[in-house]
């Protein structure tokens, strides 16, 4: 029978959601095919609702390498320790979720023993009649086009995935069995952790914005509720000429001719009719949302998305929904 | 310090538009750059190499014409370029590639391997540990900063999601850098002007020890089954909403560019 | 290949950093002393000069090349590079003795020297050689009397090339040249000019008192002064040609972005055939400009006079950028007489390369006494 690897990451003993997500995936794609789906973790400890976290999206194996060494992420221990279990455990197919963690440990890895590895795997497949085939879908070209990876003669097949692509739900199977393994003695890390501190967030810089929320005239009077949005779904406010003249905001948010350019994948303008002066400094947006009452506003000519709307009413159904979304995520 | 910087010459993804009636890629005219995380990594290099004294090296893999990126990177400042080309290394994948850069490491002296954290094109982030583990030294990757040399080891910052992780790591060893970890320096006049006089250094499959079999598309784990244009979005129609549902749609197109908390 | 690849690395570095500032130096008429340092670093402040006296090592195009990439984005930039380059360190390199250039040429292409010319006075413009400044030979130095106005870099440059009258008698060969260091007893720079354009270079009066200058600071001989001011100026004269030539490119790329996006009458004005052939006489005008110029820079690359050809270059790119920078503010409209708009600054800007280094009727004169002898 084939089997199927899911590294499960964990952060101070709390498993992440990217291996609960790729587990759904995985038994999800499956189907009725019999394989044996296998979670790793490695770790100092675990709890045991941790483990039923896992158990419930559906698992036969859990095999968990423990060591004090472990506490931490440290490419030296995780990579050998995982090096181990794979010569072990001949996997078909060895998952991880392409977090820093991920993307840190996977090519490790997979040079270590010597396979082929997909990063940033968005779509996962499973074909072959007796063999399982992993076949992993990716963007590439800075996003420009999609490519299908395979990896034909080396196992086990490894591929990242991108936490938050794929949804998470039950699977329970049935009989779960739960592993403890001791790694074999490792050579000390060359790597030693000094301190951590958390990051602060650092002062307005929209033009490295991902998702900018910009407001014009028509919503002048909102924008802190701009801002709520723009926190909910991590982006930056930003504004048009005629509001940052009317001193509602800082110079620093406006985009346009005399302001900032900016290149989000997102841009959202509310109310905003999208004079020459404003458009120059966000026309390459790669996706250009707006909003505007008047059917005839310029910002519609380059917008990818339209819509003929009262923005100031739109803004407190927005806040909801996208609260509504982080109060489960 | 002897400093290491592999650097890799891509097409600048950001030039590359979408044909929207043949749904295909527009290759043509879209220049050549030296891949910006590879940039700031030669930045971090040349900054050690002032504090430190010591040599910047940079390695390329790559066909004839990322010979002119060696100029440039003379023009930096940068001592020795050396350039992997050979039509046989072709089709090679991140392993095969670490494999080839590997070998020609394996010949040159170094304290530090500095590597672009990804490259634009491929984005994959693998060629850096891949390397690391080839070679048989610790790896540190995606920094913040680096701090400085602590008689054999480096002091690095890295930069996991909302944490700043201060690091020492044994020398030799590889890290792996970010574009927004500096400013690079332009290419100075000096330097410039006297850089076409200097040499480059150009290695095939025969000057290095490898393996055909570990080399080029045969020598890659990973093959590439088919690629397809994303579906380009349309110019839609203007549509009149009420504001729920426009606040819906809205949210729906939002949705896949959000950030779900994939992390402690 | 060589002038490709300093193109490339002029554009990256004028078309962020420079352009960058270029809007609040003008504003706030501030001396950019953080570019300087760049520009040195940079080798932009010794290009044409050998590598053994600390230059680049390069040649007058590569330059040119500078000083007209860095004048698209910032025509304060381009002329503290061209005032430094021609008037300061050319003479040097050109005229001095050994130990002159070993004294100076290494700071000044390093940039941690930052250099001016003084020839004109209140008395002296386009009449050069009605000198008034005195410098009185006191037997092992010369004490130097007089003042010089609009001097360019003047407050922030180290060494200054001034010009004295060493014997009245003899007219213009009873002049002399001198390089004079910025800390001299009794030399004093006078307040800042509040100028039209580039307002962001220092333009000042340099008032001289008895100021001591050693022997060993004569540049060249005893009443050459004369000569080599002229033969300084008709290097400049390329320097500013490319100067304005930049301004106008740099205004006409403004301006060609900006009228295929503004629309008027349901399309963009780019598609308006007035406005279509004023593109076409400005991009030929541009085109003639930039032939004239390299025209000079390749006479002087290649050993051959050029004092004509720089004059013709200078006196045709200054008139066009005038024009072009007109016609540019017209057609931004409204938003071309817009400070914040960065468009007006470049008409402001072109104004002064017909007066300065040479009035255009100075060239006139130098072109027909060229042509007429």
């Amino acid at each position: 029978m084939a089997k199927l690897g899911v590294f499960i990451e964990h952060k101070h003993g709390r498993v992440l959601p990217v291996g609960l997500e790729l587990l759904s995936e995985v038994n999800k794609q499956l189907g009725t095919r019999e394989v044996e789906v296998v979670a790793l973790i490695v770790t100092n400890h675990i709890e045991t609702e941790e483990l039923t976290k896992i158990k419930t999206c559906g698992v036969n194996r859990i095999i968990i390498v423990e060591d004090e060494c472990f506490a931490n992420y440290d490419t030296h221990y995780y990579s050998e320790a995982l090096g181990e279990i794979l010569k072990e455990e001949d996997f078909d197919v060895f998952l991880i979720g392409s977090t820093l963690v991920g993307r840190d440990l996977a090519p490790r890895l997979s040079a270590k023993v010597h396979t082929g590895l997909t990063a940033d795997a968005t779509i996962l497949e499973f074909a072959g009649e007796d063999s399982l085939e992993l076949q992993a879908t990716r963007p590439a070209l800075g996003g420009n086009i999609m490519a299908t990876i395979v990896c034909p003669n080396h196992r086990p097949q490894m591929a990242t995935i991108r936490p938050g692509v794929f949804s998470i739900y039950v699977n329970k199977r049935k009989g779960t069995v739960i592993e403890h393994k001791k790694p074999t003695k490792l050579s000390p890390s060359k790597v030693r952790s000094i301190s951590t501190t958390t990051l602060e967030r650092s002062s307005v810089d929209i033009s490295k914005a991902k998702m900018i929320v910009a407001g014009g005239r028509g919503v002048a009077t909102m924008f802190e509720d701009l801002q709520s949005v723009a926190n909910l779904i991590d982006g930056e406010v930003a504004a048009s000429r005629a509001v940052i003249d009317a001193g509602i905001q800082a110079r620093e948010r406006l985009v346009g001719q005399t302001g900032t350019t900016v290149k989000p994948t997102v841009y959202l303008a509310l109310g905003i009719s999208g004079a020459i002066q404003h458009i120059s400094g966000m026309d390459k947006s790669e996706l250009i949302i707006a909003v505007n009452t008047d059917p005839s506003a310029n910002i519609f000519n380059i917008a990818d998305v339209s819509i003929i709307c009262d923005a100031t009413k739109v803004i407190p159904y927005l806040e909801q929904y996208l609260q509504d979304i982080r109060n489960v995520v | 310090m002897n400093i290491i910087v592999l650097v890799k010459q891509v097409p600048d993804t950001t030039a590359i538009k979408i044909d929207k009636e043949t749904s295909t890629l527009i290759r043509v005219g879209v220049p050549n750059i030296i891949n910006p995380d590879d940039l700031a990594a030669v930045e971090e290099a040349l900054k050690l190499k002032e504090r430190y004294g010591g040599k910047v090296t940079t390695i390329t893999m790559g066909p004839p014409q990322a010979e002119a990126m060696l100029r440039e990177l003379y023009a930096l400042g940068v001592d020795d370029a050396y350039l992997l080309t050979d039509r046989r290394f072709a089709g090679s994948d991140t392993w095969a590639t670490s494999r080839i850069l590997s070998a020609l490491i394996e010949e040159l002296q170094f304290d530090l391997i500095i590597a672009g954290y990804q490259a634009i094109d491929g984005d994959t982030a693998q060629v850096g540990p891949q390397v690391a583990e080839f070679l048989d030294i610790p790896q540190v990757t995606h920094l913040h900063q680096i701090v400085g040399l602590d008689k054999h080891e480096l002091v690095v910052v890295k930069q996991t999601d909302y944490e700043l992780e201060t690091l020492a790591v044994t020398l030799p060893a590889l890290i792996t850098v970010r574009r927004e970890m500096n400013e690079p320096r332009f290419m100075n006049a000096f330097d410039l002007w006297n850089c076409f006089d200097k040499e480059l250094h150009l290695k095939t499959f025969d000057d290095l020890k490898l393996e055909l079999q570990h080399i080029g598309l045969a020598g890659s784990p990973t093959r590439v089954k088919k690629t397809y244009t994303r579906p380009v979005m349309t110019k839609a129609a203007k549509e009149v909403m009420e504001p729920e549902a426009a606040a819906k749609k809205i949210v729906d197109l939002l949705y896949p560019y959000m950030e779900v908390k994939n992390h402690g | 290949m060589k002038h490709e690849l300093l193109i490339k690395m002029l554009e990256s570095y004028a078309s962020t950093v420079v352009k960058s500032r270029a809007h609040t130096i003008d504003e706030e008429e501030r001396f950019p002393l953080e570019t300087v340092k760049e520009l040195g670093r940079y080798g932009l402040l010794g290009l044409p000069f050998p590598t053994k006296w600390g230059g680049v090592g390069a040649d007058t195009k590569a330059y040119i090349d500078a000083v007209r990439i860095l004048s698209k984005y910032c025509a304060t930039t381009g002329v503290i590079v061209s005032a430094h380059t021609s008037l300061c360190s050319h003479p040097i390199f050109a005229f001095g003795t050994e130990s002159q250039k070993e004294k100076y040429l290494p700071k000044l292409n390093s940039g941690q020297f930052l250099g001016a010319f003084g020839l004109t006075e209140a008395g002296a413009g386009t009449d050069a050689s009605q000198q008034q400044t005195k410098a009185i030979d006191r037997g092992d130095y010369y004490e130097i009397t007089g003042n010089k106005i609009f001097i360019t870099n003047a407050g922030y440059a180290d060494v200054y090339i001034i010009f004295a009258v060493t014997d009245q008698s003899l007219g213009l060969k009873g002049i002399s040249a001198f390089i004079v260091e910025k800390d001299s007893d009794g030399f004093t720079v006078g307040p800042k000019e509040k100028k039209m354009g580039i307002r962001g270079s220092s333009t000042c009066e340099l008032v001289l008192q008895k100021v001591k200058v050693p022997k060993t600071q004569l540049l060249g001989k005893v009443g050459e002064g004369f000569k080599i001011a002229m033969a300084t100026l008709d290097g400049g004269r390329i320097g500013i040609a490319a100067q304005a030539l930049g301004i106008a490119e740099g205004a006409f790329e403004r301006t060609v972005e900006y009228i295929k996006k503004r629309t008027q009458f349901g399309r963009p004005i780019s598609a308006f055939q007035y406005t279509q052939f004023m593109v076409a006489e400005m991009k030929t005008k541009i085109e003639a400009g930039r032939l004239l110029l390299y025209k000079a820079v390749s006479d002087k690359d290649e050993g051959r006079s050029y004092t004509e050809s720089a004059a013709m270059a200078k006196l045709y790119c200054s008139r066009i950028a005038v024009e072009v920078a007109d016609q540019c503010i017209q057609l931004l409209g409204g938003y071309g007489y817009i400070r914040d708009y960065e468009i007006e600054r470049y008409l402001r800007d072109a104004k002064i390369t017909e007066i300065y280094e040479g009035t255009s009727e100075v060239q006139r004169m130098v072109i027909a006494g060229k042509v007429l002898k």
